[in-house]
């Protein structure tokens, strides 16, 4: 089991850009979706995915904590603390996606930035928890960069 | 000579293809486990031997798998540990019957 890089959509590249998006002076949500989602660059906003985003009781979405845009040499990385969707968890995601959350909670005109596929063995492979942890902990990388 | 320069260095202007912005995105590392909770598994006596079932099946990796949760109660019947209230069950096992 392998998750995929992380993936920008279109638009969520154009707002990080212009921005729109402030990564790391705004809310970011980390959603998880199941694997009837079909990624598409073209995807923009969170109404774009709601409906496939999983329905576990044990499941909520999660904020991006201590997010950080830093400046190595002129390589700038987008970093966040690890994100946990619980530690005694029953879950099964297929994909995480990135949102900008405008308000005080998740709406269908939040701004999609990228998702990563959590288990790239195949188009259908999901990843669970049961009764345990289900956490996801970007690269030392960071989720990003740019250059 | 000097404001022949600053004239030139004025009209210099970028264009489309003077420079690049690239985006690389990194795969993150995901774990999720699984443990055993209270009313998930039962426990029968079969004979001479005391059998405990789990209503699912669970993975065991490499090493040594261990089980948490239970009530105190059933692991003091089951194993008489009721201090640790911990049970090891070895890694060769690909069902949890013991």
């Amino acid at each position: 089991m392998a998750a995929g890089d992380f993936t920008f959509y279109n638009t969520g590249k154009l707002n990080v850009l212009n921005g729109t998006v402030d990564l790391d002076g705004s809310t970011i949500s980390a959603v998880l979706l199941g694997a009837g989602y079909t990624p598409a660059a073209t995807h923009s906003t969170y109404a774009d995915i709601s409906a496939s985003v999983i329905a576990d009781s044990d499941y909520a979405a999660q904020v991006l904590a201590n997010k950080a845009v830093t400046n190595t040499s002129g390589t700038i990385k987008f970093d966040s603390d690890d994100v946990s969707f619980g530690t005694t968890v029953t879950i099964t995601g297929k994909y995480l996606v990135l949102v900008h959350r405008a308000g005080g909670s998740l709406t269908g005109t939040d701004k999609l930035i990228g998702y990563v596929d959590l288990n790239t063995t195949s188009g259908s492979a999901t990843v669970s928890s049961s009764n345990g942890p289900f956490s996801i902990a970007p690269d030392a990388n960071g989720w990003f960069q740019a250059s | 000579m000097l404001l022949l320069l600053v004239s030139a260095v004025s009209s210099v202007e970028l264009t489309v293809g003077d420079g690049a912005l690239s985006f690389t995105g990194y795969a993150p590392s995901v774990t999720v486990g699984s443990s055993v909770a209270v009313g998930d598994g039962t426990i029968l006596f079969d004979g001479n031997s005391l059998v405990m079932s789990l209503g699912r099946s669970i993975s065991i990796g490499a090493g040594e798998m261990t089980l948490q949760g239970l009530t105190p109660t059933v692991v003091a019947l089951a194993l008489s540990v009721p201090d640790r209230r911990i049970i090891r069950v070895p890694s060769r096992s690909r069902s949890i019957r013991f």
